[in-house]
């Protein structure tokens, strides 16, 4: 083990490999900061460049880039509400609220240090435990996986702040639409009007980059808001106080370990992992009411969850061969571009690969904290920018990102789409964050829960008697019983106050 | 779609500003100049899939022989369809080829989903680029250790065993069907978003068998992570010399293989078609091409457009008749 980091180590300080490390992290933040433009695109377009480099050297800056790229998604998110990669959809919710109170700096201070307490957690597990996690992946059956995705969607109710009706209408929408495309367990198409390009389902970066993105740049057009910040950054407006860095331990945990978990599974990925950390961040909270206003906590959790995810998803793509996401498959292929099969013998047969991989993601992460903090000052300064001169480039980077992702004009025109719909939804008071998580969770709950079926030809008893999935079941049910009885008891509460108080008094 | 139409509208704009002649039609290049500007191969699939990787091999080689770059553009979607439907209603000018996979090219249609063009008709089959095996694996802790073994325990017991696809309609899928209406056995299909997850379930041991590509599979056999049955090509694979194929398992004249044909619009130059083709050919013959297709699990083919197109026409009466011996529903 110990020999094995060492080894590691001597590979990724190369003057070459920590060339490229730095070379990957900075293009990764950088392109994480562009709305629309997310690793995936990144990535894709920089995997013929890989061709001519050493396959080590092609890894550590595809996936400087994609961790880069989850650090750097959440600048946007906080400082213009315009989410730079999917998973920084929830760091809107709190990011942009402190930055409108002008403590953007402690924002992206926080971001910083929580996306690097993630990925540290993210990568001891991958070094410690990673074949181990693996091997426990693999043992979740299409049944745990639908009860897992359940669980989440119970959790995501309370996400968004605000009416819980209002939630759960996005929540349904959401799942809704992931029902467009070809269903999985018949071959069927559904929702496509003779689209071609819907067969597939619509396009998530789509669908983010419209209802935060274009609808936050209509409504700064009718002129509701206007600009507030104007005062000087100073390095003590950045730094966070006392106050701050203790509410953010206890998120910062919790998040690594939630994003963690989530990230090692396949197909769960970095986007369920913040909305599950920030929903859970809500549920134990004292005082939920502090949410969706600039609690820093809702910075805290789904930052390091996400930073953790980007970490862990190496896991089941280096230990077993199994890529867990778009982005990972990638990955593998630029190894197998290099004659080296991705499978479980992987860390046996290339282990300067494996380890060298390993020990360039600290310094990767070093890197971008090093990176990082002396540019909060720059980032902010973005904030001074005339809005008439920075919303002409964010929607015309958003319509060459999501173009990007598959060459799409139809995907374009999807984002305009949707940015009517996210404008309509902010002045009717509906959070876009729930239909994101609906519209991730709902095509993965469904086709696990009728591949569960399937294979338990039918029966629901088989399904349920599993005792991991009847576990998760049983956590759902329990959380769903807790929401309505909190829910009854305010109400009778409320009910009790107007009795105290009768109308007319005040 | 109409985004296509403008293209063309474009295209041919362009092309009659810069001849500076009244009638320039959009497909007349000169072809014996040709060509004289970089090539876009389309691919329908992602980047880092096998059939980019394919189309990234060849168009490497391509690009020499030609003397000007082949550029891989993915146009991924609706299992490669968006990438072909793009090709087919693009200029018949030789500089817009397309990569098209069993699905795009027969399967699609061949299910009554309708695939937005008609190849006989829309495209010129210019070549085959290569075939590609798959394999017949189980999950380990399976009792049967040979395809017969196996196969007579799902007809003593039908639809004890469940087999995974990476979807409907996909060769995996029909291949295993075609197998099923040979042995006379019944097992539960369990259709997955594509070979990923499908991997994971065989390995995880949650599907009992698995239709894989044999790439894809060659990695965890060498792990004993799955139990290797038969190779659904005519030869064994140069991945996995060991396992025999399902003709030696006693199914006589049963192959199933993915394969890749490049496409270009109805209507190219017979002579841009000769250059593109001899370009395929030599790259088919190249030592590094060859090398690097054996450890992918490929196999070269050297084709004229006439055999690719007879090739075509071959696998189609194939395909559609294991979709009716099998039953496999239409849409």
């Amino acid at each position: 083990m110990f020999e094995n980091i060492l080894l590691g180590f001597a590979t990724a300080f190369t003057p070459e490999n920590l060339a490229y490390c730095f070379l990957g992290v900075f293009l990764g933040t950088f392109i994480g900061v562009l709305p629309g433009l997310g690793s995936l695109a990144a990535i894709s377009m920089l995997l013929p460049l890989t061709f001519y480099l050493e396959p080590t050297t092609a890894l550590i800056m595809l996936g400087g880039i994609y961790y880069g790229g989850e650090y750097g998604g959440s600048i946007a998110s906080i400082l213009l509400n315009l989410p730079g990669t999917p998973s920084a959809a929830v760091t809107c919710l709190d990011g942009n609220p402190m930055a409108k109170q002008g403590r953007a700096g402690v924002a992206l201070f926080i971001t910083a240090i929580a996306s690097f307490v993630g990925g540290s957690v993210g990568i001891v597990a991958l070094m410690g435990f990673g074949p181990s996690i693996a091997r426990l992946g693999l043992g979740f059956s299409p049944a745990d996986y639908f009860a897992l995705m359940l669980l989440g969607l119970v959790a995501a109710v309370t996400v968004g702040g605000g009416s819980v009706i209002k939630g759960l209408i996005m929540v349904v929408l959401g799942l809704l639409l992931g029902t467009v495309g070809t269903d999985v367990t018949t071959g069927d198409f559904r929702y496509t009007f003779d689209f071609l390009e819907l067969r597939d389902g619509v396009s998530l970066v789509a669908m983010a980059m419209g209802v935060f993105g274009v609808s936050e740049v209509i409504s700064s057009i009718s002129g509701s808001k206007t600009r507030k910040i104007s005062e000087k950054v100073t390095a003590r407006s950045m730094m966070p106080t006392r106050e701050d860095l203790r509410r953010t331990f206890g998120p910062m945990a919790r998040g690594s370990t939630i994003g963690g978990f989530l990230g090692a599974l396949p197909g769960a990925g970095t986007v369920i992992a913040a909305f599950m950390a920030y929903a859970t961040e809500i549920r134990i909270a004292k005082d939920k009411t502090r949410f969706g206003k600039g609690a820093i906590e809702g910075i805290a959790a789904p930052e390091s969850a996400n930073n953790a995810a980007a970490q862990t998803a190496f896991i089941p793509t280096l230990t077993i061969g199994i890529p867990g996401s778009a982005t990972m498959s990638i990955m593998l292929g630029a190894l197998m571009i290099h004659g080296i099969s991705p499978g479980p013998l992987l860390i046996s047969d290339h282990p300067t690969v494996f380890w060298g991989l390993i020990a360039s993601f600290w310094i990767g992460n070093l890197f971008l904290l090093v990176l990082n903090i002396p540019l909060i000052g720059l980032w902010v300064r973005v904030l001074q920018f005339p809005y008439k001169y920075i919303y002409p480039v964010v929607i015309a980077l958003i319509c060459i990102g999501v173009f990007s992702m598959r060459t799409s004009v139809f995907d374009v025109s999807l984002v305009v789409i949707f940015g009517a719909l996210g404008y309509l939804f902010q002045r009717t008071g509906y959070s876009p964050a729930p239909l994101i998580l609906g519209f991730v969770l709902g095509p993965m709950l469904e086709e696990n829960l009728r591949r569960a079926m399937l294979m338990a030809r039918g029966d629901p008893i088989r399904l349920v008697s599993d005792p991991l999935t009847g576990s998760l079941l049983a956590i759902s049910a329990l959380m769903l019983v807790w929401a309505v009885l909190g829910g009854i008891r305010s109400l009778v509460a409320a009910r009790r106050k107007d009795q105290v108080f009768p109308i007319g008094e005040g | 779609m109409p985004s296509f139409h403008w293209n063309k509208i474009r295209r041919s704009l362009a092309a009659s500003v810069i001849g500076g002649l009244a009638v320039v039609s959009a497909g007349a290049t000169i072809a014996e100049d040709y060509p004289t500007q970089p090539i876009t191969l389309v691919v329908g699939f992602p980047p880092g899939g096998s059939t980019d990787v394919v189309a990234r091999i060849l168009a490497g080689h391509m690009s020499n022989t030609l003397g000007q770059p082949v550029l891989v553009e993915n146009r991924p979607g609706a299992g490669g369809t968006v990438g072909i439907s793009h090709v087919a209603s693009s200029d018949p000018d030789g500089y817009t080829l397309g990569v098209s996979g069993v699905g795009a090219s027969i399967l699609i249609d061949a299910l009554g989903r309708d695939s937005g063009y008609d190849i006989d008709n829309d495209l010129d089959v210019i070549g085959v680029m290569g075939t590609l095996g798959l394999v017949i694996a189980g999950r380990n802790g399976l009792e049967a250790q040979t395809l017969p073994e196996l196969m007579e325990f799902a007809k003593a017991n039908p639809e004890a065993l469940t087999y995974g696809s990476s979807g409907v309609g996909t060769p995996g899928h029909l291949a295993m069907e075609y197998l099923k209406s040979l042995a006379g056995v019944d097992m539960l299909h369990i259709p997955y978003k594509g070979n990923t997850p499908l991997l994971n379930d065989v390995v995880g041991g949650h599907v009992d068998i698995a239709m894989l590509t044999t790439p894809g599979a060659a990695e965890h056999v060498r792990a004993e992570n799955i139990q290797p049955f038969a190779v659904s090509s005519p030869d064994r694979s140069s991945l996995m010399p060991d396992v025999p194929t399902v003709i030696e398992g006693g199914f006589e004249g049963y192959t199933a293989t993915l394969w890749n044909l490049l496409v270009a619009p109805k209507g190219t130059p017979a002579d841009v078609q000769a250059k593109l083709s001899d370009a395929l050919n030599e790259a088919m013959k190249d030592v590094r091409v060859v090398g690097e297709f054996a450890t992918k699990g490929l196999a070269p083919t050297i084709s004229s457009p006439e055999q690719a197109t007879q090739f075509l026409h071959d696998e189609r009466s194939k395909w559609i008749g294991v979709i009716e011996t099998a039953g496999v529903p239409k849409k």
